[in-house]
């Protein structure tokens, strides 16, 4: 009897997926999702404009750079409003675990997070109530994600440049940001298209364009 | 009267050669670049690099450059030897003029 209640359970349970699949498919649809993000945003529901688009990230990671960087940066754009940096470095932690081959761009992604979320730590006063150990550690993965993206894509214009635009806030950084800011300008004879202003104001003024 | 080269009608066109000529160049170029270097307008262009990706001669690529979608154009092998063909044609045809 017990046996004939199982095989009844798991028949139901495989239908209801099979009935619920197609809603569900239809519901992550990603220009959809994208879409009602914008719209959230525009809105001012910030909270479910930022949930859609990590939804809409969750979904789009691995697919064409064309699909996931614009994406990304509609969500950077609202979390520099709204100032959370640290859903961002939460976010951007668990998405690249979830992945089991290493991405150039989600490896600078979420070093970039990282340097967001420190950042934010120092503007709220937040670093000296932090055990020291803790943010060499997220400095130190930081780092490491940024060489690692590096090895993947040595010439990929957003990790140099986001692994500069990092040491320009770093106390100690400012040698490697040269030595990144020159191996970006070996590109751009052969790239003259890449955004060559945001690199001068870098190098002029030893920080990122606001 | 000695055989004329052929010049290739493709390439031939004004902005058509220019557009080949720039990404001769470089490794990829955007279309805004190409724009501002050609002084063309976006509707021109836009024409001419559709039938230059129609024979083959460039391709295009959706990619994202600081997380904002662009347009990346890459000169192919094709379009490569069909500029250095036009400019052997050319040399031939206006050999004595170039002595």
């Amino acid at each position: 009897m017990n046996r004939l209640r199982l095989i009844l359970t798991c028949i139901l349970t495989i239908a209801a997926v099979c009935l619920l699949l197609p809603v569900c498919g239809h519901a992550l649809d990603l220009p959809s999702i994208t879409q009602q993000a914008q719209q959230a945003a525009s809105a001012g529901k910030t909270t479910r404009a930022l949930g859609l688009y990590e939804l809409a990230l969750t979904q789009s990671v691995g697919q064409a750079d064309s699909v996931f960087g614009p994406i990304e940066g509609q969500y950077w754009r609202l979390i520099a409003k709204t100032g959370d940096f640290p859903r961002a470095f939460y976010f951007f932690t668990a998405l690249a675990a979830e992945q089991k081959s290493p991405d150039a761009t989600l490896l600078a992604s979420k070093a970039d997070a990282s340097g967001g979320y420190l950042g934010w730590l120092q503007t709220q006063g937040l670093m000296a109530s932090l055990p020291p150990s803790y943010i060499h550690q997220l400095n130190a993965r930081a780092l490491g994600e940024y060489n690692r993206a590096l090895a993947l894509e040595p010439n990929n214009f957003g990790v140099l440049y986001g692994y500069a635009i990092y040491e320009s806030y770093a106390p100690n950084g400012k040698a490697r940001m040269q030595q990144l800011l020159a191996k970006l300008n070996s590109l751009r004879a052969s790239h003259p298209h890449y955004p060559w202003s945001m690199v001068d104001y870098l190098e002029q003024h030893g920080h990122p364009q606001q | 009267m000695p055989d004329l080269p052929e010049l290739d009608p493709i390439v031939h066109g004004k902005l058509r050669l220019a557009i080949l000529s720039l990404l001769a160049g470089v490794e990829d170029a955007e279309f805004t670049w190409l724009r501002n270097q050609t002084g063309s307008t976006d509707g021109n262009l836009g024409a001419q690099m559709t039938k230059l990706e129609e024979a083959g001669y460039i391709s295009v690529e959706k990619k994202s450059m600081q997380r904002k979608p662009v347009s990346v154009y890459r000169m192919t092998e094709a379009g490569r030897n069909a500029l250095s063909e036009y400019i052997h044609a050319l040399r031939t045809l206006l050999g004595a003029a170039l002595k």
